[in-house]
């Protein structure tokens, strides 16, 4: 292997441990930036996580909540509840992640992440191929899918 | 809430994407550095999570080998030989882990999480398996190296 042993793609401690002294020392220079930048962009994608998966539960049991009316119960309900509640946390505390809900994009990913649960949990195979709900209705607290 | 909307505490992503424009941009005087400087320290932290958890997975392994011989077989023998493996792997693409492997206390912690899962996997109780590490690194990774019962 030829790699610098300090690169970012060989021994990714030493690459950290001499780019954070080469910051807190001030040598500009010497930064490998374009990684930095990369690592740095990649900080908030915890949050984004949890947007994702929260906003493909809550789908989910609105699917459920919708076409399994024999089993609605207080479980499913309070379910609904909770990640309305998770979902307006994360866009308080982060509120860039709003940008995702304008994308169609991420709308996708998180409605084929819903419909795949869903049909895990139910056994229904029946579900619309695109989500047919606004943002507004599924964080509406008096929405509950007939 | 009085916090700068860009600021690490307050939108981490509003903080990321002005940090990693600015790092582009060469406006080097208005980073936050201390913060960019923690998050890229972390960055080899899952590497050695990694080491540290199949480390605790190969011990043990080790340990049921040689306390419940009866129960020998390839599976044993199979997880052992694959976290060898990987373990060299990483350490010969992350030189800098060796540190880890320098430190009592990053021992006394593996071997702690070895013993735990030794113990819930076996059915035997703690006093039953050593209280400290037995054996040396080179051993414990050494392909011809099954421990046999400790004869008391």
């Amino acid at each position: 292997m030829s790699a610098n042993p300090n690169s970012y793609d060989g021994d990714v401690i030493a690459w950290a441990n001499e780019q954070a002294r080469l910051l807190r020392s001030g040598q500009f220079s010497k930064l490998d930036i374009e990684h930095i930048a990369e690592e740095i962009e990649d900080v908030g994608k915890s949050e984004k996580r949890e947007l994702r998966s929260r906003m493909a539960v809550l789908l989910t049991h609105l699917l459920k909540w919708q076409y399994q009316t024999g089993y609605r119960g207080n479980s499913w309900r309070r379910t609904i509840k909770e990640q309305r509640r998770g979902i307006v946390g994360c866009l308080k505390e982060t509120p860039s992640l709003k940008a995702d809900l304008n994308q169609s994009d991420w709308w996708e990913w998180v409605w084929a992440d819903a419909i795949s649960l869903a049909v895990k949990e139910t056994g229904l195979d029946c579900f619309p191929e695109s989500c047919q709900w606004d943002f507004d209705q599924i964080m509406d607290p008096d929405f509950w899918p007939d | 809430m009085s916090t700068n909307p860009n600021s690490y505490d307050g939108d981490v992503i509003a903080w990321a994407n002005e940090q990693a424009r600015l790092l582009r941009a060469g406006q080097f005087s208005k980073l936050d550095i201390e913060h960019i400087a923690e998050e890229i320290e972390d960055v080899g932290k899952s590497e050695q999570r990694e080491l540290e958890n199949r480390m605790a997975i190969l011990l043990a392994h080790l340990l049921k080998w040689q306390h419940q011989p009866e129960r020998r077989g390839n599976s044993w023998r199979n997880t052992i030989k694959e976290q060898r493996n990987r373990i060299a792997n990483r350490i010969r693409k992350t030189p800098s882990l060796k540190a880890d492997l320098q430190e009592p206390e990053w021992w006394a912690g593996v071997w702690a999480d070895g013993l735990d899962i030794a113990v819930k996997e076996t059915g035997l109780l703690y006093d039953d398996f050593p209280e400290l590490r037995s054996w040396s690194f080179e051993q414990i990774m050494d392909a011809d190296f099954w421990p046999e019962e400790a004869s008391i």
